[in-house]
């Protein structure tokens, strides 16, 4: 029996999974793609390698009362932020900086509390230098100038 | 004629600027000078200085005059706690732009939620707070749409600076003449984002990625002669459903775009479902990430990561945990109509150390039917499978393990014309083999 052979290419090597909700025969695209993405090379496995920032084990500690702050996986919280002044982690619960990851205590984290109490909106930063503000719809935390302080608004 | 005079406090401002004055009938006065055309009714005015609050315009009373002396106290501000808090905010060239504020219930006009303040450059001091008014650099604006809506985001894009509101995204251009403000330009309107993490930008500022409020990806990037343009992407039958049911005192529906520089791809979830998009195209990956840094080799890298290789951190949550990728491809029917049979599937590419692979079709033989799957065959080491099938319409799956050292560069599949009814010419008539 005479047979045939079709390659299907066009979603291993661009766009994937396809745009229009319209299916489109013979496209050669995919309509579900798995732990994987769209490269040059074709379709490769991947899964993001990221450290997740609550770690199992992992415990947080205010610098100053060494009490135990509990840091709440909720989407999309927390969040984590890269400043030039260090790593800030905006959480449900507030907004902490990491001052030391206590290496000697791995996986713990020392935290100073810049503004405790729950948000509802997500967090974002503005890198200001030196004094970076959040701000997060429900709090408002900057840099005072004047009182030599951060300020928060609720 | 008595004297009247003004004691000015604190004295920090005494310095910097701040003086009175007796509206229409003197010139600008130092603390404690003294004038002697005061009158009950007149109205004092004072000086703007930065970063402080002016006081209130005072009416002269007669026991003031009988008095011959008033006080005025400025306020040392930067941002009034009346403003509330903003939605989100940026630095732009040394500016500070904040957007929105969030209300339980719809303001009356102008309504705050829409609001947008930019500070003076190079201090965090805004319009009505602490900014010199007359270096006309803060300032502010609301968005033009009704006064339900509100002020999700602010992003730099390339010399420019997007504001995603719930009803549009207008592009804000510095300009140095007439004075330096900005102008508005409308780029998308009626289409908005839900909440301030629906949009990202990549490092350079040049390409943002955002899902819109109806659940469609668009770009706002450099389009021809380096126009900044927004860009209807697509895929609003799988990004529609992230949004669904918003609440984000719950968290529910919330879209979030996370950009990844390391990689130049933008992760979009909602917590329980999770895609990869990047300049290649969209895929969907097994864990949600809301938020994306790279320590790269900072102290605090090697603290916190003593066991780990990669110093990247992030809000990870594992969605898809069962080691394999997972593919199906469009509908197929190899431009005929009729009823063929699949004999043979081939995966090109490489599948990795120890790697399994499967191969499923559906099939349908009814275009308005629904497909039915065959079981999972498995594959030979060299990427080929015989799930021998018929039908008029198929889909090919493909699922692999494990899911490190995976690159498919396509399939190829092998078929025959099993119903030969609706062929004409030579193939109909041949005994071909």
């Amino acid at each position: 029996m005479k047979t045939f052979r079709t390659p299907i290419i066009k979603g291993f090597s661009e766009q994937a999974i396809r745009a229009a909700e319209v299916s489109t025969r013979n496209s050669g695209l995919l309509i579900s793609c798995k732990q994987a993405r769209i490269q040059k090379a074709g379709l490769e496995g991947y899964t993001p390698d990221v450290n997740d920032i609550l770690l199992t084990g992992r415990k947080f500690y205010d610098s100053v009362t060494a009490a135990e702050i509990t840091i709440t996986r909720r989407w999309p919280f927390p969040q984590i932020f890269l400043t030039d002044v260090g790593v800030f982690i905006g959480a449900l619960s507030g907004l902490y900086r990491i001052t030391d990851p206590s290496p000697d205590e791995y996986p713990d984290i020392v935290l100073v509390d810049y503004s405790s109490g729950a948000t509802v909106w997500p967090w974002t930063c503005i890198p200001i230098p030196g004094y970076p503000a959040f701000t997060s719809g429900t709090k408002f935390v900057y840099y005072d100038s004047n009182a030599t302080s951060y300020v928060v608004v609720s | 004629m008595a004297t009247f005079t003004v004691t000015i406090t604190p004295t920090a401002v005494l310095t910097i600027g701040a003086r009175w004055c007796i509206k229409g009938i003197t010139r600008w006065m130092a603390s404690a000078a003294t004038t002697t055309l005061a009158l009950a009714g007149q109205t004092i005015q004072f000086q703007q200085v930065e970063g402080y609050l002016k006081p209130a315009d005072i009416t002269i009373t007669a026991g003031m005059i009988t008095a011959g002396t008033t006080a005025a106290v400025y306020t040392a501000t930067q941002w009034l706690a009346s403003w509330g808090t903003p939605m989100s905010g940026c630095l732009f060239k040394g500016q500070v732009l904040l957007c929105g504020r969030n209300f339980a219930t719809e303001q009356t006009f102008p309504s705050e939620s829409r609001i947008i303040r930019w500070s003076e450059i190079g201090a965090f001091r805004f319009l009505g707070a602490g900014a010199n008014a007359l270096k006309n650099e803060a300032g502010m604006m609301y968005g033009t749409k009704a006064s339900s809506e509100v002020a999700m985001r602010t992003l730099p894009m390339k010399d420019h600076v997007a504001i995603y509101t719930t009803m549009q995204v207008i592009l804000l251009k510095p300009v140095s003449q007439p004075a330096p403000v900005f102008e508005v330009e409308e780029l998308l309107d009626g289409i908005g984002i839900l909440n301030p993490l629906a949009v990202a930008s990549n490092s350079e500022g040049t390409k943002h990625v955002f899902v819109d409020k109806n659940g469609y990806l668009r770009e706002l990037g450099i389009g021809p002669y380096g126009k900044i343009a927004p860009k209807l992407i697509g895929y609003q039958h799988i990004l529609g459903t992230l949004q669904s049911n918003f609440n984000m005192p719950t968290g529910v529906g919330c879209a979030v775009v996370t950009y990844n520089p390391d990689e130049d791809e933008f992760y979009i979830s909602n917590g329980v479902n999770s895609y990869l998009y990047n300049a290649d195209g969209l895929t969907e990956i097994g864990v949600a990430i809301s938020t994306f840094i790279n320590l790269k080799s900072t102290i605090i890298a090697n603290e916190l990561f003593a066991s780990s290789s990669t110093k990247t951190l992030g809000n990870v949550t594992p969605l898809i945990t069962d080691g394999y990728v997972n593919i199906e491809t469009d509908i197929v029917d190899f431009n005929l109509a009729a009823i063929k049979t699949i004999r043979q599937v081939e995966i090109a590419g490489s599948l990795g150390t120890s790697a399994v692979a499967y191969v499923m079709i559906k099939y349908r033989n009814d275009r308005s039917g629904s497909f039915v799957s065959t079981s999972w065959v498995r594959c030979s080491p060299n990427g080929v499978a015989t799930p021998i099938v018929s039908g008029s319409d198929f889909k090919i799956c493909l699922k692999m393990t494990p899911v490190d050292g995976v690159v498919i560069n396509g399939i190829t599949v092998e078929w025959s014309l099993t119903d030969k009814s609706s062929v004409r010419g030579n193939y109909a008539s041949s005994s071909a083999t």
